[in-house]
């Protein structure tokens, strides 16, 4: 098994003072599908903000087991707590094939990838409508279509069901199990992570409370307890 | 019919900065009730149009105020402001924002400003959610504005929504570099 992601010691604090994130490591392998869970405030989405970069945090980030840099971070793609983060355009099909043309690749080509990512999601036939005008549920199955256009190797879903109702969820539990690449989500939706993940990795109080194997996580109702998640 | 878009467009912001130039009252006045009544036909709804435009004739008026006060005479920068408003949202409703994408190049020159207008044009959408949702908000917690408490929690709910809007354009910006557009 190739690493995909390794996060040796990362630590970071918003104001000098308090640590958000304290001396973390994880690891994660290709094709493995994880859970980041935690309850609110534990650090999940600052722990993936650090290994994108886009936090400066203390620590070692690789990415395919070299440094992160612009090249590793073209393998990996982010489906933010927020479609409208990520989706602008005039229609969707202008928001997929944005990344694919700003990187040179021909606009019919663009086009093709940009079909396919919409109907791997089952957007296939909403390709011409603003993302503004769909639903919630769509937005963000739209959102995994714009992470999915450039290939990825590895993705990374930040509360992933945040607002969404009980068929949406499931629709999207089904779409991510379908895909055939490395995932880490930071969700605390352990109804939804049960049926995707392989591995869960606890944060508590921006501390590692763990690595676990999925089916013996969920049941261990005292250590759920004490993380704060049931 | 796309392109005569475009070229009026063009043609207005051309007008509206001669018309600034040349700063004259009955031009910049007919100008300023034409673009109005322009957009009300385009939106078909004259009460929206009316509505939308309160903030800018409040604080065109609060400018004509002070003017006096300070001056104790008047200028044409109120006018001058409120056609910038009304000829800006003409265009902005006028603009084939869609062909205006796919007819650029990400490889051209101009697609830095496009891409520059819709990230305005799609945060200037979230700032208004935001704002109604804050106004809401506002709205449920105080039903007497002008009592005790009011004009406080007014200010916080404007603290809060500046706080949130940062929030969400760091977060537009960082989705973005991530995907490689915003660098």
């Amino acid at each position: 098994m190739k690493p995909v992601l390794e996060l040796n010691n990362i630590s970071f604090s918003f104001d000098g003072k308090k640590a958000t994130l304290s001396d973390i490591s994880l690891h994660l392998e290709e094709g493995e599908k994880v859970g980041l869970v935690g309850a609110n405030g534990a650090g999940k989405s600052t722990l993936l903000w650090c290994a994108l970069g886009l936090l400066r945090a203390h620590g070692e980030v690789r990415f395919f087991g070299q440094r992160r840099n612009a090249e590793s971070l073209r393998r990996v793609a982010v489906v933010f707590q927020n479609p409208e983060d990520q989706l602008f355009m005039p229609s969707l099909l202008d928001d997929l094939t944005l990344p694919l043309l700003n990187r040179g690749v021909s606009r019919e080509s663009a086009e093709v990838s940009a079909h396919e990512a919409l109907a791997r999601v089952g957007l296939d036939s909403l390709g011409g409508k603003p993302a503004r005008q769909l639903s919630l549920g769509q937005r963000k199955r739209a959102a995994i279509a714009s992470a999915l256009v450039g290939s990825p190797e590895l993705l990374f879903l930040d509360e992933p069901t945040s607002e969404l109702d009980g068929r949406s969820r499931r629709e999207l539990a089904s779409l991510l199990q379908t895909l055939n690449l490395t995932l880490l989500i930071a969700s605390h939706d352990l109804t939804f992570l049960k049926n995707i993940v392989t591995r869960v990795i606890a944060l508590d109080e921006g501390r590692s409370a763990g690595s676990f194997v999925a089916g013996d996580f969920f049941q261990n109702t005292i250590l759920l307890k004490q993380l704060g998640l049931i | 019919m796309n392109a005569a878009r475009f070229i009026l467009v063009v043609a207005l912001v051309c007008a509206l900065i001669l018309l600034l130039v040349d700063g004259n009252f009955v031009g910049l006045a007919a100008s300023a009730v034409t673009a109005f009544l322009a957009r009300a036909l385009l939106l078909r709804d004259f009460r929206k149009c009316i509505r939308h435009a309160l903030p800018v004739f409040l604080f065109c008026a609060i400018l004509v105020v002070l003017e006096f006060i300070a001056h104790r005479s008047l200028s044409n920068l109120a006018l001058k402001t409120f056609v910038c408003y009304a000829i800006v949202v003409l265009s902005v409703h006028l603009m084939p924002w869609t062909v205006m994408v796919r007819s650029v190049s990400p490889r051209s020159c101009l697609f830095a400003p496009v891409l520059f207008l819709l990230f305005v044009h799609h945060f200037t959408a979230i700032l208004q959610e935001e704002t109604r949702r804050s106004l809401t908000a506002y709205r449920m917690a105080v039903p007497h504005p002008f009592r005790r408490g009011g004009v406080r929690a007014l200010a916080f709910s404007l603290d809060s929504l500046f706080c949130r809007c940062l929030l969400r354009a760091e977060r537009f910006y960082a989705a973005q570099t991530l995907r490689g557009i915003a660098e």
